[in-house]
């Protein structure tokens, strides 16, 4: 697929077509919004709330290792199923979804390119029916704390510039003219980046049709903002799940090798008492 | 039905396809401005229903998810959810 560096973590919706009742295939659909799924899915697609079944409930946090085992195993799922995730606003949570995936340590977890917009465009079939699994066995590894950061080492990435970190929330959050996409509550005191962010928004990754933009385009779009792989990156947006979609981006298409989501995000920062706040556009992006 | 609840799994054995399957139709996409922000309205009929999905453009979030009898009518009622939701929105002088 377009000269990814890991094109086996990418799917076509053909080839979901073609292979998502195979026995060693689980399909997933992870939304923004959690009641899309209902409306129709991919025949034989579960279905998991990121908002209650991909965090931890009653702190803010990923899911814990025992309650992800549970929710593979209930799930039918093995540590040798091929997971194929998809979801609406161009695999959004789809993305995060797969990020804690890789966090415990699963080997075979695939976006479907163009998430569940492209499936619903193409006419394809959809299904009302919540699949019967059977429960599997499952041991997860890790954590892998490699693909996250926590708030110190960003703290420690700023004071040391030893990482570029890249912003993908929509310009106007960048600058701090509205403190959570339009529509939305706001959820922190300050609006603004992290000083020396570059501002790059997510669907900048995506063409039209929700897919992928190529791996050349992509080099072009980071590459021009000082994201070349010369230093780790670390991304981030508002609370983690766009800078998920960001952080495959870097990660599995371009192939980058220190790349980790911020999944505190501005919502940890921007409520962050004494942290530096930058607000107004970036200054030009370094060489 | 839908989500998986709490983690539980479903009982049954391991077989996938069942019931009734369907196609969204008639699909479309077209971009609007309300109160000044540019929304993202997807539409598409699955069976006798519309439905409409309105998601502002840049940071993409979800705005509203309505249905009705014809396309205008949901795309009407995610408008006017839309509008409801943006009217909230504080700009910031910078």
């Amino acid at each position: 697929m377009a000269n990814y560096a890991h094109p086996e973590t990418l799917v076509s919706t053909d080839w979901v077509a073609q292979h998502a009742s195979d026995p060693n295939v689980r399909v997933v659909e992870v939304d923004v919004d959690t009641k899309a799924y209902d409306e129709g899915h991919v025949p034989g697609a579960l279905g998991w709330a990121w908002n209650s079944q991909l965090c931890d409930t009653v702190r803010r946090d990923i899911l814990p290792k025992a309650q992800f085992e549970e929710l593979m195993a209930s799930s039918g799922i093995s540590n040798n199923t091929t997971v194929v995730i998809y979801g609406d606003n161009n695999n959004w949570f789809a993305a995060w979804a797969l990020w804690q995936m890789k966090i415990y340590g699963h080997k075979d977890v695939r976006l479907m390119n163009g998430g569940r917009k492209k499936w619903l465009s193409e006419g394809r079939e959809l299904s009302k029916d919540a699949p019967k699994v059977s429960r599997a066995s499952y041991k997860a590894t890790g954590p892998d704390n490699f693909l996250r950061a926590f708030l110190p080492q960003v703290q420690a990435a700023l004071e040391g510039g030893t990482s570029s970190m890249v912003d993908v929330r929509s310009p106007q959050e960048f600058t701090g003219e509205i403190l959570a996409p339009p529509g939305l509550p706001e959820t922190c005191q300050r609006g603004g980046h992290i000083p020396g962010a570059r501002n790059i928004p997510w669907g900048k990754a995506c063409n039209d049709d929700g897919t992928f933009k190529s791996a050349d385009e992509l080099r072009s779009l980071y590459g021009a903002e000082g994201i070349d792989g010369s230093k780790p990156v670390i991304a981030y947006c508002r609370i983690g799940e766009r800078s998920s979609h960001t952080w495959f981006v870097l990660k599995y298409l371009l192939g980058l090798d220190k790349v980790t989501n911020y999944d505190g995000s501005w919502t940890e920062w921007g409520n962050l008492v004494g942290a530096p706040v930058e607000k107004g556009a970036a200054a030009t992006a370094r060489a | 039905m839908g989500q998986l609840g709490g983690g539980a799994g479903r009982e049954g054995r391991g077989g996938h396809r069942a019931g009734v399957t369907m196609k969204a139709e008639e699909y479309q996409e077209r971009q609007v401005q309300i109160l000044g922000w540019p929304v993202n309205l997807a539409s598409y009929r699955l069976g006798e229903v519309f439905h409409c999905k309105a998601d502002n453009v840049s940071p993409g979030a979800a705005l509203a998810r309505t249905t009705g009898t014809t396309r205008e009518e949901a795309e009407k009622k995610a408008l006017d959810r839309a509008e409801q939701l943006l009217s909230r929105t504080r700009v910031h002088t910078v």
